[in-house]
């Protein structure tokens, strides 16, 4: 026994040696100060793609999150924190500010005005820098006759629009149901219609919902609302 | 951050700093003093804050080196305008902790373990944590990290911790073969001790005859039973000029946390395809367009972007940047630029810049119009001493000028 376990030490050491070196993380910090387009000569030259283009901004999540991430190399966690929560110590002059906190670059113009477009495209990416409230905090203050929503200005406003269209009222909220908790965080006007307890009871769960595993885990915190 | 754990993470940085272990520490301290001014849109009145930054790091806390700590945070104060806690206003301070942690490197480049506030992140999510984590890299072709601790939540004014609320993950990973990366990572968010969010991640990449290289990555959402994001893609820079072709699909399903009654709702699939150019022309001048084809489960969109960064070599010091958007489909189309340029002489720099969109969302009967114009310029006094000042003017579809500014004093020591 111990001579099989002393033959596999034999064998797979220099196995590990070789992985050692053949898998070595590149230390970039002898080129952070290197202009971006500079990097690509060594890039493409080493069989690796050039990144930091055009679009970075949209791109960089999946190398930023894995374990073998460099990005340390070059920034500190202030570059990840300023960005996604707005912090401002290295602004530069283009950068421009909601009230304290620094704005990325994709918060163009009347961000206001245009960001239901954006938020809509891939609805999952604003909860990157964003928690729910964020969105509440605005969206509870304005005057509800003042949106455009969809369907909501059909109605001049009002809730109406459910009764009056019922089918685009679902394709919309399933679309971006996040926009839905923009105005609405607790979902209250959802139970008008969606609780199992009162209303016209309409089941608004997906096909194969998984209720017990969420029930379970969560402790039934969100059913108890309907149930 | 409630503050007995604010005192705690204080009071074990100053613990790390004592003359016992930093005897030769090497301190350095990034400073910036802002002064902003800005309408407020909710009370369409003229407010100003003073905010103070301070970053610093120290390192060689002990005779090794590997003992590091660095921290970032913010101060921030309103004046003018009607107090409202809800918007920030509040008759105090307030504070914002972007990170403070204790840092040891271990020996040979074999990974960090960090104590304190920080920013995590694995292929299964992202967050901050009031927490512990550690990352192991050269290990041969296996690589790891592991992070645990309270869950900071950052909202308007706040960046709170409260018991039961925690942030959990697990990344492994390895290189099968030379050029190859494939990773399984899981996390876990509790809310009052409850699991509200449970994910599982999955990314490999391969590299490609060194011309190319392919890679998918996939959130998989355990509490709902169904993927979340999946992202599937190519890059290929077949010449010896960085020219490098990106094409992707990606599809998203979204789901919510589970102590919210939207985590029970029927959600559909947001499907993108992109195809993306960016091209090296000289170390010099870099272009890049891309076109999205957007599918929202019934109404598309086309999305296409072109721009160009430029440094001319007639001019030192002048940097140019410009790019064309165009956006046709649902929910909306909008048509803009965007163009900025930047000179640098001697200690000075002068930057200036324009957007422009026009936009239509489907709840608009017609088009409206934004313009965003803005100048600035910076000193360098000393070395380690930089005024800034920035000025912008937006009109906007609810405000025909809107001005904000920012006049900054950075400090290094």
């Amino acid at each position: 026994m111990k001579n099989k376990i002393l033959r596999s030490i034999l064998i797979l050491l220099p196995a590990v040696m070789m992985a050692v070196t053949a898998y070595a993380r590149e230390d970039h910090k002898a080129y952070r100060d290197l202009k971006l387009p500079e990097c690509a000569e060594c890039h493409t030259g080493s069989g690796i793609p050039p990144n930091h283009g055009g679009g970075w901004q949209k791109e960089h999540r999946i190398l930023a999150a894995g374990p073998n991430r460099n990005c340390y190399d070059c920034h500190d966690q202030g570059t990840c924190q300023d960005c996604h929560k707005g912090g401002g110590i290295s602004a530069k002059l283009s950068d421009s500010q909601w009230k304290r906190d620094i704005k990325p670059e994709s918060h163009r113009s009347d961000w206001v005005s245009i960001h239901p477009i954006q938020a809509s495209s891939n609805p999952q990416q604003c909860s990157r820098c964003h928690e729910p409230p964020f969105c509440a905090n605005c969206h509870g203050r304005l005057n509800v006759t003042s949106l455009t929503i969809r369907d909501h200005a059909k109605s001049g406003g009002t809730q109406a629009y459910i009764a009056a269209f019922p089918d685009q009222h679902a394709a919309e909220a399933r679309r971006n149901l996040a926009s839905c908790q923009a105005c609405h965080p607790d979902g209250n006007v959802c139970l008008t219609c969606h609780s199992a307890k009162i209303g016209i009871k309409v089941n608004p769960h997906p096909k194969n919902f998984k209720a017990d595993r969420i029930g379970s885990k969560s402790n039934n915190r969100s059913c108890v609302v309907c149930h | 951050m409630t503050h007995r754990a604010r005192f705690l993470w204080i009071g074990l940085l100053f613990l790390s700093l004592t003359p016992a272990v930093s005897l030769a520490a090497d301190l350095r301290f990034q400073s910036s003093t802002q002064y902003l001014w800005y309408t407020d849109p909710f009370k369409d009145k003229d407010q100003s804050d003073l905010v103070q930054y301070l970053k610093f790091g120290a390192t060689k806390l002990e005779p090794t080196g590997r003992l590091s700590a660095v921290g970032y945070g913010r101060l921030s104060g309103q004046f003018g305008g009607e107090n409202d806690p809800k918007l920030g206003d509040d008759d105090g301070l307030l504070g914002r902790l972007y990170f403070l942690y204790v840092n040891y490197a271990l020996p040979s480049d074999r990974g960090d373990v960090r104590l304190g506030r920080q920013y995590v992140s694995v292929g299964a999510g992202s967050g901050t944590v009031d927490g512990i984590s550690a990352e192991l890299r050269n290990l041969g072709p296996v690589h790891a990290t592991v992070f645990a601790g309270y869950d900071v939540r950052f909202a308007e004014t706040t960046d709170r911790t409260r018991s039961g609320n925690y942030l959990a993950g697990v990344s492994v990973g390895g290189s099968l073969f030379k050029g190859n990366t494939v990773d399984v990572s899981y996390l876990r968010k509790y809310d009052e001790s409850d699991v509200i969010r449970e994910m599982v991640g999955v990314h490999a990449d391969q590299r490609i005859l060194d011309k190319a290289k392919a890679y998918a990555d996939l959130r998989y959402d355990v509490l709902h039973g169904t993927y979340s994001e999946f992202l599937g893609g190519a890059k290929l820079f077949p010449f010896q000029a960085p020219v490098t072709f990106t094409a992707e699909y990606f599809a998203s399903y979204p789901t919510f946390d589970a102590d919210t009654i939207y985590t029970a709702f029927a959600v559909t699939r947001y499907r993108e395809g992109v195809g993306r150019v960016d091209y090296i022309v000289t170390p010099r001048l870099t272009l890049y367009g891309a076109y999205t084809r957007a599918d929202y489960d019934g109404p598309t969109a086309d999305i296409g972007t072109v721009g160009v960064r430029a440094t001319p070599k007639q001019v030192p010091g002048l940097g140019l940047n410009a790019s064309l958007d165009l956006r046709n489909g649902y929910p909306g189309d909008l048509t803009g630029f965007q163009a900025s340029a930047d000179y640098a002489f001697g200690k000075a720099m002068l930057a200036a810049g324009i957007s422009y969109d026009v936009f239509q969302r489907d709840s608009m009967t017609e088009d409206f119009s934004a313009k965003k114009v803005w100048g600035g310029g910076s000193y360098e006094f000393r070395k380690n001493m930089t005024a800034r000042l920035r000025v912008e003017d937006t009109e906007t579809r609810q405000f025909r000028n809107e001005f904000q500014g920012r006049a900054s004093v950075d400090l290094s020591f």
